[in-house]
C-alpha cells in the first residue's frame, strides 16, 4: 500500500539515516506503523524505516537504501563480477560448493580379445638363434643376423616341433654313431646353447607369423620359412617361421590400438567442465601388463575430449614395448585431436627360460685341487693301516 | 732289507729285483700294506704285487676318484638361464577406465552464485551478483552513500 504523507523532520539531519516524527493521521498512537520502506521526494532517496513511540508521537528513523536510490546508476555500471547466478565462466573451478557422499560410477572395458587377440595357446614365441640366414627387403639380400642372431617368429606348434627336433634324438647333428656314441653327442652337444633369447608374445601367431588377413606385402611374405638355421645344421619344418629383418620394419612389430568413451560428471552441464578435475572425478585406469594408475583430470577437463585412446606397441624381438594413453577427440569414427597423457614402458614379451648347465672351468680346478689334497691325505691314510 | 727296486708293475710284471735273485724280503718300508708278506720267488713277488695294487691301491685311487671327480664336476657345474622369468599378471584381464564423480551440493547456487571473473554491465545480470573493486558514479549520491555501494557490491547483492 502506497500512501502520501506528510512529516516533520526531527532536528538536525543526515539524507542518509533521518529521523522523521509523525502527528496523528495515519500514525495514531494506539497502533504501530506498518510502513517499512518510503521514498522522500525532496531527497530523492528510498529509505528502510524502524518505527520508535516517543513523547506521544511515532518517530520513523529512515535509512537510506543506497541501492533502491541509485539503481539506475549501478545497473549501468560495468564492474568486474566475481560471482554470478547468471553469467557463469564453466572453465573457472568453484570450492564454494559442497561433495557429497553421493557418487556417480561408470565403467568402460576393453576385452583382452580386442587387445591382444591371444591368449597363452596362440601367442607368438620369438627366439633369437646362433644361425646364418639373410632376407630380401626391397629387391636387396640382406644378412638376417641382428648381431649374432637370427630371429625367427613362430607358432606354439612351431616352437613345440623344433625343440622336439632338437631334443628327441641327436640325428641332426650327422656324426657317425660308430666315431662318437650318440648318448656322447648329448653330452658334448647342447642345442640349448644355440638359442640366445626366447620371448613370448601375446600377439596371435597366424597373423604375426603367418600374415593371415594383414594384407603384407610379397616379400615380407617371403620372409615366411619352413627353414631354421641353427648353429651349423638347419631344420626343415613342418610349421612355418617368419624371419624378422634387418633393418627393421613395421612388420616386426605389433601395434593395437583401443578406445573408451569418456565419461563426464554429470554436473558439468550446471557448473562446468572443472567438475571433470580431481577431487570431483577420479579416472583411474587399468591396462593388461602395464598396470593401474590414475590419470590425470587436469588434461581432461577442457570439454573437448570424448574419448581415451590407447596404443601399445611392442618390439617384437625382445617383447619391450610401449604403451601411449592420449585424451582424443573422435567426430564420426575418426580421430580428429589428441593429446598425450601418459607414455609408459615395459616389457609386454615374456622371457622363456632356456636352461642348460655349462661348465665353469675355475670352480673345477679348485674343486680338483682340494680333492687331490683330500685324497692324497686317505690315500696315505690307507696305505699306513688306516680304513 | 731295504727294497730298493723298481716296481713298474702297474703297467706291466717286470718287477726285478737288483741282484736278479729271489730272496725273501720285508715290504716294511713301504708300510704294511706288504707287510709280514714273505716271498720266495720273483714270480709270486710279482703276483703278490699285482694283486695287492689291484686288492687294494686301485680300489683305494678310485675310491679317491670317486670323491674327487663329483666333487669337482659339481663344483664346476653351472647352472645357467637364459632370459628372465617372465610374468603373465594381468595378460588375460580386461582393459578399463573406472570413472568417480562425487556429487556436488547444488541447491546453494541461487544464493552463492557461479564464477564468473568477467567485466560486466550489470543490467545485463539478473540473481547473486558479486563484485570486487567497485568503481562507481551516481549523480546526487553523497561519499558515504558510495561507499555503501561499495560495500554492498563487493559484499553481494540480487539483482532483479
Amino acid at each position: 500500500m502506497n500512501v502520501e504523507i506528510d512529516g516533520e523532520i526531527k532536528g538536525n539531519f543526515s539524507p542518509l539515516a533521518p529521523v522523521i516524527r509523525f502527528q496523528g493521521g495515519y500514525f495514531p498512537a494506539t497502533s504501530v506503523p506498518v510502513y517499512r520502506y518510503a521514498y522522500i521526494a525532496s531527497f530523492s532517496r528510498y529509505y528502510f524505516v524502524r518505527w520508535a513511540f516517543v513523547d506521544g508521537a511515532w518517530e520513523g528513523a529512515f535509512r537510506c537504501d543506497v541501492l533502491g536510490s541509485f539503481e539506475s546508476a549501478i545497473k549501468n555500471s560495468s564492474q568486474y563480477v566475481a560471482r554470478s547466478a547468471s553469467n557463469k565462466n564453466p572453465a573457472l573451478t568453484d570450492g564454494a560448493y559442497s561433495t557429497t557422499t553421493a557418487v556417480y560410477y561408470d565403467l568402460q572395458s576393453v576385452s583382452q580379445s580386442d587387445i591382444f587377440g591371444a591368449n597363452y595357446d596362440n601367442g607368438t614365441y620369438v627366439m633369437g638363434v646362433v644361425g646364418d640366414a639373410s632376407t630380401t627387403y626391397d629387391g636387396v639380400t640382406y644378412p638376417a643376423n641382428i648381431g649374432a642372431l637370427v630371429y625367427y617368429a613362430m607358432s606354439p606348434s612351431a616352437f613345440a616341433e623344433l625343440m622336439y627336433k632338437l631334443l628327441n634324438s641327436a640325428n641332426w647333428l650327422n656324426i657317425d654313431a660308430s666315431e662318437i656314441s650318440e648318448d656322447l653327442q648329448k653330452a658334448l652337444i647342447n642345442p640349448a646353447q644355440y638359442i640366445k633369447t626366447c620371448v613370448w608374445l601375446p600377439i596371435p601367431s597366424s597373423k604375426f607369423v603367418n600374415g593371415t588377413g594383414e594384407n603384407w606385402p610379397a616379400d615380407v611374405l617371403a620372409d615366411v620359412t619352413n627353414t631354421i638355421k641353427f648353429g651349423w645344421w638347419s631344420f626343415n619344418m613342418t610349421y612355418a617361421a617368419r624371419k624378422l629383418r634387418r633393418p627393421l620394419s613395421t612388420y616386426d612389430s605389433w601395434s593395437v590400438t583401443f578406445k573408451f568413451p569418456l565419461y563426464h560428471h554429470p554436473d558439468i552441464s550446471t557448473f562446468g567442465n572443472w567438475l571433470d578435475l580431481s577431487p570431483y572425478t577420479r579416472r583411474f585406469l587399468q591396462l593388461p601388463m602395464f598396470g593401474s594408475f590414475d590419470l590425470d583430470t587436469s588434461k581432461l577437463a577442457n570439454g573437448l575430449f570424448n574419448k581415451i585412446m590407447v596404443k601399445y606397441f611392442i618390439h617384437a624381438y625382445n617383447g619391450d614395448a610401449s604403451c601411449y594413453v592420449y585424451g582424443a577427440i573422435e567426430e564420426n569414427g575418426v580421430i580428429v585431436g589428441q593429446l598425450l597423457l601418459e607414455h609408459l614402458r615395459g616389457a609386454v614379451g615374456i622371457q622363456i627360460p632356456v636352461g642348460q648347465v655349462a661348465m665353469n672351468v675355475g670352480n673345477m680346478k679348485n674343486a680338483l685341487t682340494a680333492g687331490v689334497i683330500a685324497g692324497a691325505g686317505e690315500l696315505a691314510d690307507m696305505l699306513t693301516g688306516g680304513d | 732289507m731295504a727294497f730298493n727296486g723298481i716296481i713298474d708293475a702297474i703297467t706291466g710284471p717286470s718287477f726285478k729285483m737288483p741282484d736278479g735273485t729271489a730272496q725273501t724280503m720285508s715290504l716294511s718300508e713301504y708300510g704294511n700294506v706288504l707287510a709280514d708278506e714273505a716271498v720266495t720267488t720273483t714270480e709270486k713277488v710279482i703276483d703278490h704285487a699285482k694283486n695287492t695294487i689291484s686288492s687294494t691301491i686301485i680300489p683305494a685311487l678310485g675310491r679317491i676318484a670317486g670323491k674327487v671327480l663329483p666333487s669337482a664336476l659339481a663344483a664346476s657345474a653351472n647352472l645357467q638361464y637364459m632370459g628372465s622369468q617372465g610374468s603373465f599378471v594381468d595378460f588375460l584381464q580386461p582393459a578399463y577406465l573406472q570413472t568417480t564423480c562425487f556429487h556436488i551440493e547444488a541447491d546453494k547456487h541461487t544464493k552463492i552464485g557461479y564464477p564468473c571473473h568477467k567485466i560486466v554491465t550489470l543490467s545485463t545480470l539478473s540473481g547473486f551478483t558479486l563484485c570486487e573493486n567497485v568503481t562507481i558514479e551516481a549523480m546526487g549520491a553523497t561519499v558515504e552513500e558510495l561507499e555503501l555501494i561499495k560495500q554492498y557490491l563487493e559484499s553481494g547483492v540480487f539483482i532483479e
